[in-house]
C-alpha cells in the first residue's frame, strides 16, 4: 500500500532513539511530565539564587509564625515564621537528588548483577544472585528501608543509599528477565551462526535489546524513590531538621493539622506533583517503546 | 432460481471501515446467493474482501470503525441487517456458525474444549451443563477426537486437532450455513487434507451449505459446487465450479489460473500477475483490475464495469466482453 | 502439585533464615546498641560489665545471633531489650489490627477497581476510561500519608464524621482504609485495564460472538478469565504492601499495628522486636505471594500443568508490576 510505504521511508530516516522520541513527544501527558521535570531541575539547580537560605530556610522568625497564605507569604509560614514557599522551592534539591541518586545506585548494581544472572543462566552465579535478591526482596521495602537508615543514622547520604538498596532487586530481576528472553531470541542465535564473537552480541545485540523495560522501571521508580524518601523523613528517618525535605515538612505539619492545614496541603502537593511528572514520562515511554504500536 | 431452494442470499453489500484519516472500502456492491445444501467458494488474494464480507452475514463487523454502509443480507427469507443484537446471538452459532484460519488462537485457553463446545448447546438447545458435555462428547468423536479428551485443554491439542474442535464446536447445533474462513490455510499440507475430507463428509452428513473462503484454487476445485471471485472489495465473476474452471472469463480469473504451476512442464517459467492489489483507500473509479489488466482499454479506467450473464449462472463483470467477439487467451491445461 | 506446595513452604526456610542473619547484623552492628540506650551518666564500670554481659554484649555478634537463632528455632522470638517481654506476645496482639487494616483496603479496592478498570478497556477512549486514568495517575502519585492527612483535616476534625487516630472500632479503620486502599486501587484499575485491553484482541472472543455468546458474557466471563492472571498478581503484590507498608498509615492513625511496632523500637536498637517483627512480617507477605501462585493454577490450566509435572524450577510467572 502506498501509504504504508510512505510511512516505512519515514521510519527509515530515523534512529531508534529517534522514533522513540518522535512517539513521545505525541504524548501530550508526557511532555507536561518533562517539562516539569526540567522546571524543577533548574529550580533545584539553582535554589541558592531564587530563595536566601539563611533567611528564608532555615532562619528563625518567631514573630512571624504560623501566618496563613498571604501577599508576605503565598504558602504561609510554619511554625518557626519560615516562609513555606521557600523552603519548597529550596527542598527541591533534596527529593530529586535522593530520587535520581537511589535509583542511580539501584541501577548501576542491579542491571550488572541482572545481566550476568541472565546471561549465565542455568549455573551457579545465576543461583547465587538470584538467591539473595529474593532474600533482600522478601522483606517488606519501607520496612527494609527504616532498617537500613535507622542503622546508618540519618541524614541525606544514608538515605540515598537505603532507598537505592532497596530498588536494586526491582532492577536485578527486571534485566535479568530481559536478558533471558532476548538471548532465547533467534536474531542471536543467527548473529552465532554467522560467528560473531560473544562479546560483540553482548554488547551489540542484547543489551540495546534490554533498554527498553529498564528505562521504563527507571522512571517508575524514581517517582517511588521520591515517595520513599519523603515518607521516610516523614517518620523522622530521612533528611534532618532543619533541612526543608517536603516529608519532614509534612511531619511539621501534622502537629498543626487543626487550623493551619495549609503546613500539610503545599507539601504534599508538592510531593504530588513531582511524582506525578515522572509517572507521566515513565507511562509515556512505556508507550513509545512498546513495538506494538498501541493507538 | 426457485426462491425457496436459496438459503443465503447477499445483495449490493457495501462495508467500509471508517478510520480517522481514511476510508477503506473493503467490500463493494458484493452480491451472491447460497442454495440450500450446496457450497460456495469464495477465492481472490488476501485483501480482496472475503473476509469482510463473512463477518457481515454474521453482522460481526467490528462496529467501530467498521460500517455497513449499505446492501440487504437476507437468511432463510429473513433480513440480517434488521435484527437486534439479541435476535443475532441466536442466530449465530444455531442457524449460521463461522470457523476461522487460525486453530491455535481460535480456542479460549482457560476454558476445557469440552466446555467450549458445550456452551453453544447450553445457549442454543436449552440443555443443562451435564447433557450439553455428554453431547459435547458425541461432536469430539464425530470429528474424529476421543471424547474422553472433552476435559482436556486448547494447549493440549495440535493445530489439525484444535481445528477439529473448532469445527465440532460449529456443527453442534446443526447450522444450515457453515461459513469457513480460510479453514485449512494454517495448517500442514497433510492435515489440510484430513480436515478438508472431514468438512465435506460432515456437509453431506448434516445436508449443509457452506461458504468456504480460500486463495487455494485446488481447494476449490474439490470441494465446491459454485465460485466467486473476489477482487478489490467486488465479485468480478460468479458460476458454477464448471464454468469457471473450464470457461474462465474474467482477465483477472485467468490470470489467477495462469499463475498456477504447471505440473506437466516442470520448465516452464512461472506467469505471475504483475502489479499489486490497489490500495483500498484509493480505489479508481473505473475496473479495480485494468492498471494490471492486458486487455485493458482506457473506458475501463474510466467507467466501473456492469455484470455480463454468460448463460447458466456465469456472470463477469469486465467492460472488455462488451464487444461480442472478444476472448481471453487462456491456456487449456490440458494442452 | 502438593510437592510443589511443600516445595514452595520449604524454600521459604532458607529465605527466613538468611532475613533473619541480614536484618539481626544490621540491627546489632548499627553504632550506638541497647547499652548506651539503658546506660545512665553515672553507671560504674561494673555495672555497664554486668550490662554487657547480660545482653550478651561481650562476646562477639556471631555468638548473639548464635543465641537468637537457637531460639528462634525452638519457637522463641526472644524477649524485647527494652520491656522484657517476649517479642511473640508484643506482635501477635498487634498483628490482627494491621492485617483487619491491610485485608479491608485490599478487599475494598478489589470490588472497586475491576469493574472500573473493565468498564475502562471495554469503552476505551471514552470519558469513562480517560476520567478513570486520571483519577488511578493522581492516586498513584499521591504520597499515601498525606491523603491520610488530608483525610484527618477534613473527614475528621473539620465534619467530624470520623476519629482522627487509634483503635476504636468500625469507625475508626475507614479513613486508614481509605488511605491504604487509594493507592491499591489506582494500580489495580490500570493493570485491570490494559490486561483486558490486551485481551480483548484476542481470536477466541470472535469464536465466542460466532458462537452466541451474548457481548456481555464475552467480556465478563471468556475475556475477563484470560486476563485475570496479571491482575491477582498486583493484588497478591498490593495486599503484600499494604501488611508491609503499612508502617506510615498506621503512624498518621496512630494505628496499633505492627509497623507501628517496628517504628517505635528500632530507634531503640531493640534487636530482637525488630528481627522477630520483621521475620514474621516477612513470612506473612511470603505466604500471601505462594498463595497468589497458587491460585495462577485454579485460574490458568496452562500453569496447572506446569506445576504437577515434575517441576523442579521455581516458575517465575510473577512480572513485575510498574
Amino acid at each position: 500500500m502506498a501509504r504504508q510505504q510512505l510511512v516505512s521511508r519515514q521510519y527509515m530516516k530515523r534512529s531508534r532513539a529517534g522514533e522513540v522520541w518522535h512517539r513521545l513527544k505525541k504524548n501530550k501527558g508526557a511532555m507536561i511530565g518533562l517539562a516539569i521535570i526540567v522546571m524543577l531541575a533548574l529550580v533545584a539547580i539553582f535554589a541558592d539564587l531564587l530563595v536566601d537560605y539563611e533567611k528564608d530556610v532555615i532562619g528563625m522568625t518567631l514573630k512571624d509564625r504560623l501566618q496563613h497564605p498571604s501577599k508576605a507569604h503565598i504558602m504561609g509560614t510554619d511554625d518557626l515564621g519560615r516562609d513555606i514557599f521557600a523552603r519548597l522551592l529550596y527542598g527541591s534539591r533534596f527529593s530529586l537528588s535522593v530520587g535520581v541518586v537511589a535509583v542511580a545506585i539501584a541501577v548501576v548494581a542491579g542491571v550488572i548483577l541482572g545481566a550476568f544472572a541472565g546471561y549465565y543462566s542455568g549455573g551457579i552465579v545465576e543461583d547465587i544472585i538470584m538467591r539473595f535478591t529474593d532474600i533482600f526482596a522478601a522483606v517488606p521495602n519501607m520496612l527494609m528501608a527504616i532498617v537500613i537508615v535507622s542503622a546508618l543514622g540519618a541524614n541525606t547520604m544514608n538515605l540515598m543509599i537505603s532507598v537505592g538498596v532497596t530498588s536494586i532487586p526491582q532492577f536485578v530481576r527486571t534485566t535479568r528477565a530481559a536478558v533471558l528472553t532476548v538471548t532465547g531470541q533467534e536474531y542471536i542465535e543467527s548473529a552465532r551462526a554467522i560467528g560473531e564473537s560473544e562479546t560483540k552480541i553482548i554488547f551489540k545485540h542484547i543489551l540495546p535489546n534490554c533498554l527498553s523495560p529498564i528505562i521504563v522501571r527507571v522512571t517508575l521508580r524514581v517517582s517511588s524513590a521520591i515517595i520513599s524518601a519523603s515518607s521516610l523523613s516523614f517518620l523522622g528517618l530521612g533528611v534532618p531538621a532543619p533541612n526543608p525535605e517536603w516529608g519532614s515538612m509534612l511531619s511539621t505539619g501534622r502537629a498543626y493539622l487543626r487550623g493551619y492545614s495549609y503546613m500539610t496541603l503545599f507539601p504534599g502537593l508538592a510531593i504530588m506533583l513531582t511524582v506525578l511528572a515522572f509517572n507521566m514520562v515513565g507511562d509515556g515511554l512505556r508507550d513509545a517503546l512498546d513495538p506494538k504500536l498501541k493507538k | 432460481m426457485e426462491n425457496d431452494r436459496i438459503l443465503l442470499e447477499v445483495s449490493n453489500l457495501t462495508v467500509n471501515y471508517e478510520l480517522e484519516d481514511e476510508t477503506v472500502e473493503a467490500v463493494r456492491d458484493v452480491s451472491f446467493y447460497i442454495e440450500k445444501g450446496k457450497t460456495l467458494g469464495l477465492v481472490g488474494e488476501t485483501g480482496a474482501g472475503k473476509t469482510t464480507t463473512a463477518l457481515s452475514i454474521l453482522n460481526l463487523i467490528p462496529d467501530p470503525p467498521g460500517v455497513i454502509r449499505s446492501g440487504k443480507i437476507t437468511l432463510g427469507g429473513e433480513s440480517i441487517l434488521d435484527k437486534t443484537k439479541k435476535e443475532m446471538t441466536r442466530i449465530r452459532g444455531k442457524e449460521v456458525s463461522m470457523i476461522f484460519q487460525d486453530p491455535m488462537t481460535s480456542l479460549n485457553p482457560v476454558f476445557t474444549v469440552g466446555d467450549q463446545i458445550a456452551e453453544a448447546l447450553m445457549i442454543h438447545e436449552g440443555l443443562d451443563k451435564s447433557a450439553a458435555f455428554r453431547k459435547a462428547q458425541e461432536m469430539l468423536e464425530i470429528v474424529g477426537i476421543p471424547g474422553e479428551r472433552a476435559h482436556e485443554y486448547p494447549h493440549q491439542f495440535s493445530g489439525g486437532m484444535k481445528q477439529r474442535v473448532v469445527i465440532a464446536i460449529a456443527l453442534a447445533c446443526n447450522p444450515q450455513l457453515l461459513i469457513a474462513d480460510e479453514p485449512t490455510t494454517a495448517l500442514d499440507v497433510t492435515i489440510q487434507a484430513q480436515v478438508l475430507d472431514l468438512m465435506k463428509e460432515l456437509k453431506k452428513r448434516y445436508g449443509m451449505a457452506m461458504l468456504l473462503i480460500t486463495h487455494d484454487l485446488g481447494i476449490i476445485a474439490e470441494t465446491c459446487d459454485y465460485v466467486a471471485v473476489m477482487y478489490a472489495g467486488q465479485i468480478i465473476e460468479r458460476g458454477t465450479l464448471e464454468e469457471i474452471f473450464n470457461t474462465a472469463r474474467h482477465p483477472y480469473t485467468e490470470g489467477l489460473f495462469n499463475s498456477l504451476p504447471n505440473i506437466a512442464d516442470r520448465k516452464e517459467r512461472l506467469k505471475p500477475i504483475p502489479g499489486l492489489m490497489p490500495d483500498p483507500t484509493k480505489l479508481p473509479k473505473g475496473c479495480a483490475f485494468a492498471p494490471r489488466c492486458p486487455y485493458a482499454s482506457p473506458s475501463c479506467i474510466e467507467e466501473m464495469p456492469e455484470d455480463i450473464h454468460f448463460g447458466g449462472s456465469h456472470f463477469c463483470r469486465c467492460s472488455a466482453y462488451k464487444d461480442p467477439k472478444f476472448h481471453i487467451e487462456r491456456e487449456d491445461i490440458n494442452e | 502439585m502438593h510437592r510443589y506446595i511443600i516445595k514452595r513452604i520449604l524454600l521459604l526456610i532458607p529465605v527466613i533464615i538468611g532475613v533473619s542473619f541480614m536484618i539481626y547484623f544490621i540491627m546489632d552492628l548499627a553504632p550506638g546498641n541497647i547499652i548506651t540506650q539503658l546506660v545512665g551518666e553515672d553507671a560504674t564500670e561494673e555495672q555497664i560489665e554486668a550490662l554487657k554481659h547480660e545482653y550478651g554484649y561481650d562476646r562477639s555478634v556471631f555468638y548473639r545471633y548464635g543465641k537468637y537463632m537457637l531460639g528462634l528455632l525452638h519457637g522463641d522470638l526472644g524477649n524485647s531489650y527494652i520491656t522484657k517481654k517476649p517479642v511473640w506476645d508484643m506482635y501477635i496482639t498487634r498483628l490482627p489490627k494491621t492485617l483487619w487494616l491491610a485485608l479491608g483496603a485490599s478487599v475494598v479496592a478489589i470490588l472497586l477497581s475491576i469493574p472500573l478498570g473493565i468498564a475502562s478497556a471495554v469503552r476505551s477512549g471514552s470519558l469513562i476510561d480517560n476520567s478513570c486514568m486520571v483519577l488511578a495517575l493522581l492516586g498513584l502519585s499521591m504520597p499515601n500519608f498525606w491523603l491520610g492527612l488530608l483525610l484527618i483535616i477534613e473527614f475528621s476534625l473539620n465534619l467530624g464524621w470520623f476519629p482522627s487516630g487509634g483503635y476504636s472500632g468500625f469507625t475508626s479503620v475507614i479513613l486508614p482504609a481509605i488511605t491504604i486502599g487509594t493507592g491499591h486501587m489506582a494500580v489495580m484499575t490500570r493493570t485491570t485495564r490494559s490486561s483486558m485491553i490486551d485481551v480483548i484482541r484476542q481470536d477466541y472472543l470472535r469464536t465466542a460472538r460466532a458462537k452466541g455468546v451474548s457481548e456481555n458474557k464475552v467480556i465478563t466471563k471468556h475475556a475477563f478469565r484470560n486476563a485475570f492472571i496479571p491482575i491477582l498478581t498486583i493484588i497478591g503484590d498490593q495486599l503484600a504492601i499494604g501488611i508491609g507498608g503499612a508502617v506510615l498509615t498506621e503512624t498518621v492513625f496512630a494505628w496499633p499495628g505492627v509497623g507501628r511496632l517496628i517504628i517505635d523500637y528500632v530507634h531503640q536498637r531493640d534487636v530482637p522486636v525488630v528481627t522477630g517483627a520483621i521475620i514474621i512480617t516477612t513470612l506473612i507477605t511470603g505466604i500471601v505471594h505462594l498463595v497468589v501462585d497458587l491460585l495462577y493454577a485454579v485460574v490458568d490450566p496452562r500453569i496447572k500443568g506446569k506445576y504437577s509435572r515434575k517441576g523442579t524450577k521455581r516458575i517465575k510467572v510473577r512480572k513485575e508490576a510498574a
